[in-house]
């Protein structure tokens, strides 16, 4: 408790120097210490590994995975962060309020990945809402303002529902003459509980809790968060938070899951990921902004991995890792495409190309992203995409599965309509000069989606057998 | 008694064209609450007492003025909805969180089982109050055009919430309490923020001059 209490403390103290020290260079280091402590402490975590536990807080494993996840991908994305205001030449309060939020972001994002009681997870969401109305707004412009005041009123509505879902399971766990609201308990009494409120509270925190997934039904604002935020934030938005969506969905899961509302809440999982897909598949036809490609692409992503969890057996070990792998792999998209806009200043599909004869090294990266996201073999998310569709299939569910392939190969086909557009058709126009950008800002993104193509190709046995041990609780 | 400060709040919520009453409307909420409140007898009373009569009663009511003052906003007024069509709704509303409540009080839901609340786990008027004042945020939310009745909206179904928590007598510890107050401060006060630079940026307060980005 004390080791979580001083990470909150020390993180809050990095976020309001952030805000006082207004000058770049030491706005920026700032976030070293912070960054370290991010790493510490989710080794800190690792090694309290289940041993920890109280009301408010508790670490298990797949809290632990996605900390992990998330550290990694903060590096990235706050030095980007950096090239990115030096680069537009921000002033020096929009950047300190910038990195404050960022801070603060991360450090809700790892509140609510550790939280044990249901309300307390539910504040530290609240909490990345706030901020990243900031980080949205970050250019100052007309769209971007438009973009902040949807995502954070849709964000603050759909938490509000969140909450009534909970204060139902609150309902539930009265009748059993418990107040305690924390997951453990929570798992523990609800055999005892009634299956109505059950229901019910899942329904709305289902609701709620997608606006920060990024599914259906309340994606659209995520969209245009992705799209007007700086790129880094949009590699922050989904590489951790739509991880934190996916744990909050995933604690009501575990409560749900024990009783005899599984069928259910497994037939609700399936029907909310089959539809998210659907939309994805629809606008991706025609979607020319590469960056609201890739946001459609999180929701279809993210689609994916609630119906993997819906799908049971396998699905509940292929929905965490395909989330990794997502995690990674559209970082390290984001990120590039961020690149991408500084070379043609245009977002536009249609009027960008022959990106890889520009920057051969951005290409690569493209190119191997772009190959991972849309589960091309030699990526891991082949794998698990392979294993969602084996259990859904197991299961019997032949329509959706077929469904589901069908929008998947329309979302396939518009993707490399994108990419080959991108990479390799001749540019429209004449391209006066550009910003020449150095390999060695992609060195990251390669390693990310390295990551994931070796572990698509060597599936390391520890990290698997780990994220089996984290879904090994629940039913088959 | 807060049946009946519910229909008139709910009457008002709807009828009022000077926004400035719900301001007026959202201090009546917090004292009621406050009321309700003393008949509890919470661990965290003290707290709660705070939070609503300074807060919400206070605080949200006179920044939400401040507002529409420094906005120039006089009066909303529908052009789609008569006064009798939005009362028709409020009593909708009222008479179907009515009948869910004492369903689900007197256990005659043709759901499954019959399940059957005792009166200690609901109060039962507070349900009623809160789930009228849920739905009413939300038609709020959905049916209006103008961006400050949208936080109004938003305050409303703050408000439902806040007295559904009451109604379950499930108590939240203070640290979420704290977090969910200091929620609601920041998004007030955020959305207060971004409604001046809207107005600012774009010169009108509809939700209309927000649709620029679609696919």
């Amino acid at each position: 408790m004390t080791y979580i209490l001083l990470y909150f403390g020390f993180g809050l103290v990095v976020c309001i120097s952030q805000v006082l020290i207004k000058k770049t260079l030491g706005n920026f280091l700032l976030f070293v210490p912070f960054l370290l402590m991010q790493i510490v402490f989710t080794y800190f975590c690792y090694s309290q590994l289940d041993v920890f536990q109280d009301i408010y807080f508790r670490i298990d494993r797949i809290g632990v995975i996605f900390l992990a996840v998330l550290a990694i991908i903060a590096i990235p994305s706050v030095s980007h962060s950096a090239i990115y205001s030096v680069e537009r030449k921000d002033s020096d309060s929009q950047m300190a309020y910038h990195n404050a939020s960022i801070t603060f972001f991360i450090m809700c994002m790892t509140g609510a990945m550790i939280s044990n009681h249901l309300g307390m997870m539910w504040a530290f969401i609240e909490g990345t809402t706030l901020v990243s109305a900031v980080m949205i707004y970050h250019d100052r412009d007309k769209s971007s303002l438009e973009a902040a005041w949807k995502y954070f009123f849709v964000c603050s509505i759909g938490l509000a529902l969140a909450y009534i879902g909970i204060l139902f399971l609150g309902i539930a766990v009265q009748e059993t003459k418990h107040l305690d609201l924390s997951v453990t308990a929570l798992v523990a009494k609800a055999p005892f509980m009634n299956p109505l409120w059950l229901k019910v509270g899942f329904l709305f925190a289902v609701v709620g809790f997608s606006v920060k997934m990024g599914v259906a039904p309340l994606f659209s604002v995520d969209i245009d968060a992705k799209d007007k935020a700086p790129s880094p934030v949009g590699a922050l938005f989904s590489g951790g938070l739509m991880n934190v969506g996916f744990i909050a969905i995933f604690r009501f899961y575990e409560i749900l899951s024990v009783t005899s509302t599984r069928i259910w809440t497994d037939k609700i999982l399936i029907i909310i990921g089959t539809v998210s897909i659907f939309f994805a598949a629809v606008y991706l036809i025609k979607v020319r902004n590469i960056k609201r490609i890739l946001a459609y692409s999180s929701v279809e992503h993210a689609g994916l991995a609630l119906i993997a969890l819906g799908a049971g057996s396998m699905g509940h070990f292929a929905s965490i890792f395909h989330l990794v792998f997502h995690s990674f792999a559209k970082s390290s998209l984001f990120l590039q495409v961020g690149q991408v806009f500084r070379i043609y200043l245009n977002k536009n599909i249609d009027n960008i190309g022959g990106y890889f004869k520009i920057n051969p090294a951005g290409g690569t990266v493209m190119f191997l992203g772009f190959l991972c996201i849309i589960a091309i073999p030699p990526s891991g998310m082949f794998l698990t995409e392979l294993y969602t569709f084996m259990a859904l299939f197991g299961m019997y569910h032949w329509l959706v599965g077929g469904f589901l392939l069908i929008c998947l190969t329309f979302i396939f086909a518009s993707f490399i309509n994108a990419m080959l557009r991108l990479l390799f058709a001749p540019f429209p126009g004449k391209l006066a000069t550009y910003d020449v950008i150095h390999p060695w800002e992609s060195i990251s993104q390669f390693i990310m989606i390295g990551f994931v193509l070796w572990m698509g190709i060597f599936p390391n046995e520890g990290l698997v057998q780990f994220v089996r041990d984290a879904v090994k609780h629940l039913p088959k | 008694m807060t049946l009946i400060y519910l229909l008139a709040a709910g009457r008002l919520r709807t009828y009022a064209q000077a926004l400035a009453l719900q301001g007026v409307l959202l201090f009546a909420i917090a004292f009621k609450e406050l009321h309700g409140l003393r008949e509890e007898n919470y661990l965290n009373l003290v707290f709660i007492l705070i939070e609503t009569i300074i807060f919400k009663g206070i605080v949200v009511p006179v920044y939400i003025n401040y507002l529409i003052k420094k906005n120039n906003l006089t009066y909303e007024r529908e052009p789609n909805e008569t006064n009798f069509y939005a009362l028709f709704k409020i009593g909708l509303i009222f008479i179907l969180s009515l009948y869910l409540g004492y369903a689900l009080h007197n256990g005659n839901f043709q759901i499954g089982n019959a399940y059957r609340l005792s009166e200690n786990t609901l109060k039962i008027t507070y349900f009623t109050a809160s789930i009228s004042a849920v739905f009413t945020g939300i038609l709020m939310l959905t049916r209006r055009r103008k961006i400050i009745t949208l936080i109004v909206g938003y305050l409303v179904l703050e408000n439902g919430l806040f007295l559904l928590s009451l109604a379950m007598g499930n108590e939240m510890p203070i640290v979420v309490n704290l977090g969910i107050l200091f929620d609601i401060f920041t998004t007030t006060f955020l959305l207060g923020i971004f409604l001046t630079r809207v107005q600012n940026i774009f010169h009108d307060l509809e939700i209309k001059s927000l649709t620029e980005l679609k696919d």
